[in-house]
């Protein structure tokens, strides 16, 4: 389980379905889905679709303290 | 909890969404501004923004502060005259390849002689974009536009000799470098005179697809593979991006 864990919001009236940040996403996070983009549960607050979306419709809100299981 | 979304303060959110293609990488060089503006913390009534004619012209319109969205080329003689009237404010230009390299060559040879101290950002899409895909001065060799259909047969332009030729801040970056894209943006705006950044930026619609990218990820990653940053350098060489040494003519 990831240790950062964060909460896609996507601005629908700003997006074009440019499909950059699916792209970018190292865990497959977004998807467009019938001409829509889409945010599952998936995401660990990296910012890459933050960062290169060039049309500002995206914010990613990291989620602090999230129980890790013990390793080792 | 650090804030990312700070450069909002920036804009005029209720001017958004940008006019831009999907894909286009405009919107990441209008961010990046506003992210350098807000690392150096300038103040909103003394920054005035200042765009020519083209796509890349009507970012002036979303900034939240003084802007002029001027004549076709006339960008530089703008800000210049706004500079002059007064010496308290910043003055940064953000326009195009064709708008500022060609339409409005002239202005830019005469204000880096006149080492005037405005920041300009230029969109280099390597296309005129907003008519449709013409040849444009920074379009590599070999290029299929709408007008080269067999192929761009001139050199471009070598903005760089042109701007250092009067030792001026000169950097060239891409979009694809998010962090060094503001780092020269901040550089730009902390030099004394004239500074001059060198974005080059995706245009998927009309260049990119006609040269074999499929969207502007392909185009992006592009970037990644062709450019390797080189800091401190005199000058860059093909193929490289980087913040060029003020002071040394050549």
């Amino acid at each position: 389980m990831p240790q950062r864990k964060g909460e896609v919001a996507i601005n629908h009236r700003y997006c074009k379905r440019c499909n950059i940040c699916p792209q970018f996403c190292p865990t497959n996070n977004l998807e467009i889905v019938k001409g829509k983009l889409v945010a599952y549960d998936r995401c660990i607050a990296c910012f890459n679709c933050e960062r290169y979306c060039p049309d500002m419709a995206i914010e990613v809100v990291k989620i602090y303290n999230v129980e890790t299981p013990a390793t080792g | 909890m650090e804030d990312t979304t700070r450069f909002k303060r920036f804009l005029k959110e209720k001017n958004l969404p940008t006019p831009w293609c999907p894909g286009c990488g405009n919107g990441i060089i209008l961010k990046s501004t506003c992210d350098a503006f807000d690392e150096l913390n300038l103040d909103t009534d003394k920054t005035v923004v200042v765009s020519g004619i083209g796509c890349s012209g009507r970012s002036a319109g979303f900034f939240n502060l003084d802007s002029v969205h001027t004549a076709h080329g006339r960008a530089i003689p703008m800000a210049e005259g706004i500079k002059i009237a007064n010496e308290n404010l910043h003055v940064v230009v953000l326009s195009g390849d064709g708008d500022l390299l060609g339409i409005g060559g002239n202005h830019l040879l005469h204000a880096s002689r006149r080492n005037t101290p405005i920041t300009i950002i230029c969109f280099s899409n390597e296309i005129y974009g907003m008519t449709g895909g013409q040849v444009s001065p920074t379009s590599k060799q070999g290029a299929k536009t709408i007008t080269t259909p067999d192929g761009c047969k001139d050199t471009p332009i070598n903005v760089q000799a042109l701007i250092k030729a009067h030792n001026c801040f000169y950097a060239r970056t891409t979009t694809f470098h998010l962090k060094h894209l503001k780092k020269c943006i901040v550089e730009a705006l902390r030099h004394p005179g004239l500074a001059f950044v060198d974005v080059i930026c995706q245009c998927i619609v009309n260049n990119g697809r006609r040269i074999g990218f499929k969207d502007g990820y392909d185009m992006l990653m592009h970037y990644k593979n062709t450019y390797k940053i080189n800091e401190n350098a005199d000058l860059l060489k093909e193929g490289e991006i980087g913040i060029t040494k003020v002071g040394v003519v050549k």
